[in-house]
């Protein structure tokens, strides 16, 4: 009996030691391109269906050869009959491989759009050995590589348009992406933050510099980041998901407010400053979106635990700036209350209540005009 | 920095796709592996695991945040292995064998360090080739990515004491084929 345990535990030891295959370098590319991949709608999936896999036709393809073909006309005859002036009158077969570099770098642009990424790499590559000093055909070449699962060799053409074009900024950004995808974060950031100095309101690397802060546990920096993405960037899930991060952490500057059938992002910390400029722009938000929901009637609502008049004042204040906004278009009514009190809301973190003072409360219910009338 | 898999699922599922990615670092091997031992060669094995990964991000809400994400994981990887097995023909399976030892030759050549334990080592790999597919799986699962009997039985959909009966026998059914094979050596 005991042999036969001492047997089993050697086995098992065994089995723990046995080896595994290497998954391909390339295969995680693969798998995250197909998750970026929309899955195709119903129509094209029954389109699909019916024609797979020998009677092959596709709109896109179609229109990406034609593309191909017009473009390689372009960039090889038009081209090259300029430089050749009038002996340029003969018609010029364009063979796959022209020898200008911007024919086949907009080739592999239409192959690449095509999807037909093998094919499109071959025209970059080409494009590049004609003129490596062209950082958009290396950039491009890099794309191509991430394309066809080759991420080192991605990596190192962005690199090399880094080095040679310090502020090239798609590359520099896609640097940032692949870090941060790869779980570097540090090395994300430093490249988002390349990016910044040349473009400081550039949505994905504001954003995704919150994402690394968050995965770095750098609490203030992400707060920073996500308030700097969410200065310029209102509306779109990215706004909405911002706000959500910097709940979680405690942060309540920057909410959500429903108007209608639209979700609108407003810096609190504005609507209740007593400068009536900081406000102005929050409202002139609020003016747009409610422009647009003129079956509703709008309630504004202000709290300030230390003083009663301040929440009012402030009330007055937004609903003026409103009206201005406004213009003189049909509207729903406005409503405003105030209270010397703290709001209290629910914390999207731990699920507990939370007191906010000064703080500002904006929702809008259906206007009940029509009901009165009917009643009436 | 250690993020849990279960974080990562709710950050994706709240939008950031790119988060995926970890997870696919983290898992891919033993899928991958997985994927090699149902269809023999790396290029299946690769489209399968593209496949099943595909199959995890589009079914990610459905997994439940109190629950291991590891061995939901591998139940919708091995469904999808099983699918893939099912249709194909038996003698897909012949292939599959001879396709594993060149392959394991391969490997072979780059790793010949060691002596006695390697070829134990190699020994019990091709006698968990001969077990049927689950209880192969199951016996990969607890002893080789240390999964507790709990997430074995959940990745599997059985009751834990099928799994222990299933690793009893594993273990019994590897233990004949090793001592057949001691026994022709001898």
């Amino acid at each position: 009996m005991n042999n036969i345990q001492d047997d089993d535990k050697k086995i098992a030891e065994l089995l723990r030691q046995t080896r595994e295959q290497e998954a391909p370098a390339w295969l995680k590319q693969q798998i995250m391109q197909r998750v970026y991949t929309p899955r195709p709608n119903p129509y094209h999936r029954l389109k699909n269906w019916f024609f797979q896999p020998n009677l092959h036709f596709s709109p896109v393809g179609l229109v990406a050869v034609t593309l191909v073909v017009c473009i390689a006309f372009w960039g090889g005859v038009m081209k090259e009959r300029q430089s050749a002036g009038a002996a340029g009158s003969q018609a010029i077969a364009v063979s796959p491989f022209t020898n200008n570099a911007e024919a086949n770098y907009l080739i592999g642009r239409g192959l690449l759009a095509a999807d037909q990424r093998e094919a499109a790499l071959a025209f970059f590559h080409r494009a590049v050995a004609l003129e490596p000093e062209r950082a958009e055909y290396v950039h491009w070449q890099a794309v191509a590589y991430w394309s066809t699962g080759k991420e080192d060799l991605e990596r190192q053409s962005y690199f090399k348009v880094v080095q040679e074009h310090p502020d090239y900024v798609p590359s520099l950004l896609n640097l940032g992406h692949n870090f941060l995808e790869n779980g570097k974060y540090n090395k994300a950031l430093d490249y988002y933050q390349r990016v910044l100095q040349h473009e400081p309101q550039l949505p994905e690397a504001l954003y995704n510099s919150g994402l690394a802060y968050q995965r770095l546990d750098e609490e203030t920096r992400e707060k920073e980041a996500f308030k700097n993405f969410l200065e310029t960037n209102r509306t779109g899930k990215w706004a909405l998901r911002a706000v959500e991060h910097l709940h979680q952490l405690g942060d309540f500057s920057f909410r959500t407010y429903r108007i209608g059938m639209y979700r609108l992002v407003l810096k609190v910390t504005d609507l209740v400053q007593s400068a009536p400029a900081a406000s102005q722009k929050e409202m002139e938000l609020l003016a747009d979106v409610f422009n647009h929901a003129s079956e509703q009637e709008l309630q504004i609502v202000v709290y300030n635990s230390e003083e009663r008049s301040k929440a009012k004042q402030t009330a007055l204040r937004l609903r003026d700036q409103l009206l201005r906004h406004l213009g003189p278009g049909p509207h729903g009514p406005i409503k405003i209350s105030w209270f010397d009190a703290a709001e209290t809301i629910s914390s999207s973190a731990d699920g507990q209540n939370l007191k906010l003072s000064p703080s500002v409360l904006i929702f809008s219910t259906p206007s009940n005009m029509d009901k009165r009338r009917n009643t009436i | 920095m250690d993020y849990s898999d279960e974080e990562i699922v709710k950050d994706v599922l709240a939008g950031e796709k790119q988060l995926f990615g970890l997870l696919v670092d983290r898992y891919q091997q033993p899928v991958y592996n997985l994927m090699f031992r149902y269809a023999g060669n790396r290029d299946e094995a690769a489209d399968l695991t593209q496949d099943a990964f595909l199959r995890i991000f589009e079914r990610l809400r459905l997994f439940q945040a109190d629950k291991v994400f590891f061995p939901w994981l591998y139940s919708l990887a091995i469904n999808l292995a099983k699918d893939w097995s099912r249709k194909k023909n038996r003698q897909h399976r012949k292939m599959f064998l001879l396709q594993q030892q060149a392959e394991e030759t391969q490997i072979d050549t780059a790793v010949h360090e060691d002596s006695e334990n390697r070829q134990e080592i190699e020994q019990v790999e091709h006698g968990l080739m001969l077990l049927p597919s689950q209880t192969r799986e199951i016996l990969i699962l607890r002893y080789r990515h240390g999964c507790p009997i709990q997430d074995v039985a959940s990745a599997f959909k059985i009751s834990e004491s099928a799994v222990k009966m299933r690793i009893k026998r594993g273990l019994a059914q590897l233990r004949g084929i090793l001592l057949d094979k001691e026994s022709l050596q001898s």
